[in-house]
């Protein structure tokens, strides 16, 4: 039983009153649906969902086709390091609890921030080529985790992924 | 302006209304303003997490909590639409989180709530949004938690406001709907992230193996589960968890299941305070429990013996643990208690305490003293171990030892009157077992 043994009095709601509650509801429900839609944990509570871990590599695109890498400097610190690439390591070396599109849309970002402030003269786009696995047990992951490698590019052109299957 | 009444007609839009707009006392949401203003002078001065109790250290306040100055001169913000907010010099940073810890502080005692609760929402937020922490849930919890109090008198009770507010000031009238959307909050957080869980890793253990593996998990209990731990015992976790956060959103609206449900999330949450570096969230859950007790102030009755002298000591030190107002001590003396318990006799009453909850229900002595000591915020965890068979057993008949012999240990007093609380209703609708 759960009824409360006072019955209420109410405070007769004005529609400014209605307008708040429909709009948080709205508001709520919709960014927790997006997170998943997206697999994009952030503001939608999907934290520690999924343990990705994995690399990145970045790449300018030069006009006459050819590639130059390019390594992350001093323009990220704190959190954002997570976005340099990593040592050369036997397995992926970061991870992230957020969700991977989180994680691809925080590449996007970095790769449009590179983009609009540290472009070569010659460079058409930048390309990051980001290898990723859920969930990876080291050790045993070796042998039954499948790496999925695509490469994000801005300005937005055809991505590509794959799914390279170890074992 | 608003007008209180009585809510008319029934249906849907009377239950909505009801739901939303029912008039509330306060105490819930004011409870959680201090807890919250706690949460974040933890958060400000670095002094969270279990995992690292060892070498844990305080610092007024703790710089680089908020990671703003780190990112002046290179990329900084995971959202475009974010960027064009200014960050502050390292000079100005600095005493905004001086100002944060300040306006914390005063958030927790209650001081001039209705200026520093919108003051810290705002500059809470822009800290939030300016800085690379803009993902973390936590953080987002609060900054969401921080708004919904800053529109509302989070001060009215527990507070220093309260303490130096002109008696001739009667408060306005408040509805419930902040304390309702807290609550619709916390239990879009557990029934979101078990979502995700379930269709993650979780269900094979997979997930909780990555975490352990690549460094997730930290502290006694975190090293002991990524070294100790197989597969199977990690994968029963995992369940845990997913079986803890599926529940806790349904649970806690009901009123038998709630006690219950709020002990397997303290549990949950402690594990994962002492396992994980989840900065202040453990805490933060814990203190929204708060928002879904306490349904009417003082609708839970006690009927003792008022010439009693050890029920009157017990009803003073009951009254010092109830810090949420709950329980209405009632004298069965009283001629007006026995017109609303025609049912009880005056033998019956002074044979063992009564007590009735708000859900309508009666429970006799040790029985009785079991649900108040659980209604206690204090004793709310240790009063588990008064669920369990044999401590029921050896409590029933220790309380019957006691009441039986309470007479020679008693010295009449002077009854005190009866509250000024629901009792009444209370007593009116409850069901005699």
């Amino acid at each position: 039983m759960t009824r409360s043994v006072v019955l209420p009095a109410v405070i007769r709601a004005g529609w400014l009153r209605q307008v708040v509650v429909v709009a948080f509801l709205a508001g709520m429900l919709a960014l927790c649906v997006r997170s998943l839609v997206t697999d994009d944990a952030r503001f939608g509570w999907g934290m520690f969902g999924t343990n990705v871990a994995y690399t990145v590599h970045y790449e300018w695109q030069l006009a006459d086709g050819s590639r130059v890498t390019y390594r992350p400097g001093n323009e990220l610190a704190g959190i954002a390091m997570r976005l340099a690439q990593a040592p050369e390591a036997p397995w992926l070396p970061r991870t992230f609890a957020h969700g991977s599109g989180a994680l691809r849309a925080w590449i996007r970002a970095y790769q449009a921030y590179l983009f609009d402030t540290r472009r070569p003269p010659d460079a058409v786009a930048i390309e990051a080529r980001l290898r990723s696995s859920a969930n990876p047990v080291p050790g045993r992951a070796a042998a039954h985790a499948d790496v999925r490698i695509e490469t994000l590019r801005y300005p937005a052109g055809a991505a590509s992924a794959a799914i390279e299957r170890n074992g | 302006m608003a007008e209180a009444g009585r809510e008319r007609g029934s249906g849907a839009v009377a239950a909505w209304n009801r739901f939303w707009f029912e008039v509330d006392e306060g105490y819930r949401l004011c409870l959680v303003r201090a807890l919250f203003g706690l949460v974040l002078v933890l958060k400000l001065t670095g002094a969270t997490g279990l995992f690292r109790l060892h070498d844990l250290s305080v610092a007024l306040p703790r710089r680089g909590v908020f990671p703003v100055a780190a990112a002046l001169e290179g990329f900084h913000a995971p959202y475009p639409w974010l960027a064009w907010l200014p960050l502050p010099s390292p000079f100005w940073f600095a005493r905004i989180e001086e100002a944060l810890l300040l306006l914390a502080v005063l958030l927790t005692v209650g001081a001039f709530t209705r200026v520093v609760a919108p003051l810290l929402a705002v500059v809470f937020s822009y800290v939030f949004f300016s800085s690379q922490l803009n993902f973390y849930h936590h953080v987002y919890f609060i900054v969401l938690a921080l708004w919904v109090l800053a529109f509302t008198d989070c001060g009215r009770h527990y507070s220093v406001d309260a303490l130096i507010r002109p008696s001739h000031r009667a408060p306005r009238a408040m509805t419930v709907m902040p304390v309702r959307m807290l609550q619709l909050l916390v239990c879009a957080v557990y029934l979101f992230t078990f979502v995700w869980k379930a269709r993650g890793g979780w269900l094979d253990g997979a997930a909780m193996q990555s975490f352990g593996q690549t460094g997730a998990l930290r502290g006694p209990l975190g090293a002991a589960m990524a070294s100790g731990f197989d597969g199977a015992l990690l994968g029963g976790l995992g369940w845990f968890t997913l079986a803890v956060e599926a529940a806790l959103p349904f649970c806690l609206w009901v009123d038998r299941l709630r006690a219950p449900a709020i002990f397997a999330g303290v549990v949950l949450h402690l594990g994962i305070d002492a396992s994980m570096h989840v900065n202040t969230f453990s805490y933060q859950m814990m203190a929204s429990y708060v928002l879904f007790i306490h349904p009417v102030p003082g609708a839970t009755v006690v009927l003792y013996d008022g010439r009693c002298g050890m029920c009157q000591r017990s009803r003073r030190w009951g009254r010092v643990l109830d810090w949420l107002g709950r329980v209405s001590w009632v004298d069965f003396h009283d001629p007006e208690v026995r017109e609303l318990v025609p049912g009880l006799t005056q033998e019956q009453l002074e044979r063992e305490m009564y007590v009735f909850t708000p859900g309508g229900r009666c429970l006799r002595g040790y029985d009785g003293w079991r649900y108040i000591m659980a209604s206690f915020p204090l004793t709310f965890l240790p009063s588990v171990f008064l669920y369990v068979p044999p401590a029921r057993w050896a409590g029933r008949r220790l309380y019957r030892y006691v009441a039986d012999h309470r007479q020679r240990a008693c010295e009449l007093v002077a009854p005190a009157h009866a509250p000024d609380t629901p009792w009444r209703e209370t007593l009116a609708a409850a069901r005699l077992a």
